[in-house]
């Protein structure tokens, strides 16, 4: 310390300098680096912990949508397969419904052609009624005249002959 | 002015250096020139040899000046965290820009234990680094040209990291002075020198770039050329520019310097370094 007499050592002025500047030290601490470090602090923590949230709801919304996009698939799967379902029944529905109409017609065409048969036997017995009526007529009439027996088994020949034309 | 020779022998030596004028030099001169002027208005300038509390009022001005650049650096810090917001704006943005850059300038040496020194090297690098920068103002004088100055806060610097090496090891901080252990007895005493050099080397560092940086300003201005015997040309210019980056580098040494004698005082070393 000797040494540094001749540069102007004063232990007075050293003292004083030194209480000066532990006193700006103490406000320095107090105002200035505490405060922005604790400031600094906050504002890390803040940041962090919006980050955090703000992630977390991004891993929500992914698991969200991850559930919807399951739910839609198996909605859609689900939808295939009514629709399969629905068209396989149908195409059943129909194939059954083309069958019986035909069965149907087929029935309707017997029914018919049944119908005609006896109509035609109908009218062939009716035309026979006739014919004989037709035909007693004509053999009163014949009698009624006197025709002679030649004249008259010529008629009935003739007659029948015409009936039996008829049958066919 | 400076250069009067005056009784005191013992400052001598400190005392005849040249300077720029201080602010109340330059009062005294206005007087001066107003008593020059007008000789009847008897006006008195300021005594700088007259003692104020056993020292002259020459011998306050350094003290003076670290005053000022105190209430400066309080003054901001006050004025900067008066209303803390969580964006920051103008003087706090400013504030926590130089924190946060000490904080990471220091974090390097000092790891995790930032935050709990940060407040001493943080208030010695700003003090010093404005105490260095003061001297450029006109009228100012840079309090760190004086080495009660500067060993007024290496000392602080040698207390606190052997506290803290203390603190932190106990007993065994004391074991570096014996290392290598078979040579004990030679590197005891010299480490102890060394240990004790330490606060001396980084005051006499301070002090000496300071003052010359201080006295070359003083100088180029008294050489200060004037073209027609009228307009001066500022050749100082130069050195001004020199003194900010000296200023600026000596603050960052002796900054850096007391970091790492905290952060060897304090270091757990496992691994021999």
């Amino acid at each position: 310390m000797e040494l540094l007499k001749p540069l102007g050592l004063n232990f007075k002025l050293l003292f004083i300098q030194f209480v000066g500047f532990m006193i700006l030290f103490w406000m320095l601490k107090k105002f200035l680096f505490t405060r922005v470090l604790d400031m600094i602090q906050r504002r890390g923590e803040e940041i962090r912990s919006a980050y955090e949230a703000n992630e977390k709801a991004k891993q929500e919304a992914e698991a969200l949508r991850r559930g919807y996009e399951q739910k839609l698939q198996e909605a859609r799967a689900e939808a295939d397969a009514i629709l399969q379902t629905a068209r396989q029944t149908a195409e059943k529905l129909g194939q059954e419904i083309i069958e019986k109409t035909r069965q149907e017609a087929a029935q309707i065409r017997e029914r018919g052609l049944a119908e005609i048969e006896q109509e035609k036997k109908k009218v062939i017995t009716e035309i026979r009624r006739d014919v004989v009526n037709l035909s007693v007529d004509i053999a009163r009439r014949i009698i009624d005249k006197a025709v002679d027996q030649r004249e008259a088994e010529r008629l009935a020949d003739e007659v029948i002959g015409a009936i039996g034309s008829m049958r066919t | 002015m400076a250069a009067e020779a005056h009784g005191q022998a013992a400052q001598a030596g400190a005392e005849q250096r040249l300077e720029l004028p201080s602010i109340f030099d330059i009062y005294n001169s206005a007087i001066d020139a107003l008593n020059y002027y007008f000789p009847n208005l008897h006006l008195s300038g300021i005594d700088m040899h007259k003692q104020y509390f056993g020292f002259t009022l020459h011998e306050w001005t350094p003290t003076i000046m670290s005053c000022l650049v105190g209430c400066v650096l309080v003054g901001f810090s006050l004025y900067a965290t008066r209303r803390m917001e969580k964006v920051p704006r103008g003087a706090q943005a400013f504030a926590e820009i130089v924190v946060e850059g000490l904080y990471n300038f220091l974090s390097d040496s000092l790891g995790k234990h930032t935050a709990r020194y940060l407040p001493f090297l943080g208030t010695l690098f700003l003090y010093i680094i404005l105490m260095n920068l003061w001297g450029l103002l006109p009228m100012m004088h840079s309090p760190t040209n004086k080495i009660n100055t500067t060993l007024s806060m290496a000392l602080p610097v040698f207390v606190f990291y052997n506290y803290e090496g203390i603190r932190m090891k106990g007993l065994k901080y004391f074991k570096h002075f014996f290392e290598p252990l078979f040579m004990a007895p030679i590197m005891f005493p010299l480490h102890v020198i060394g240990e004790l050099v330490r606060p001396v080397s980084l005051s006499v560092r301070l002090f000496g770039n300071l003052t010359g940086e201080d006295l070359t300003l003083a100088l180029l201005v008294m050489l200060t050329p004037f073209v027609f015997n009228f307009i001066p040309v500022p050749i100082h210019l130069v050195m001004v520019l020199m003194a900010l980056l000296f200023s600026t580098i000596q603050a960052v040494i002796f900054t850096l310097l007391s970091t790492v004698y905290l952060s060897l005082a304090i270091e757990e070393h496992e691994e021999g370094h």
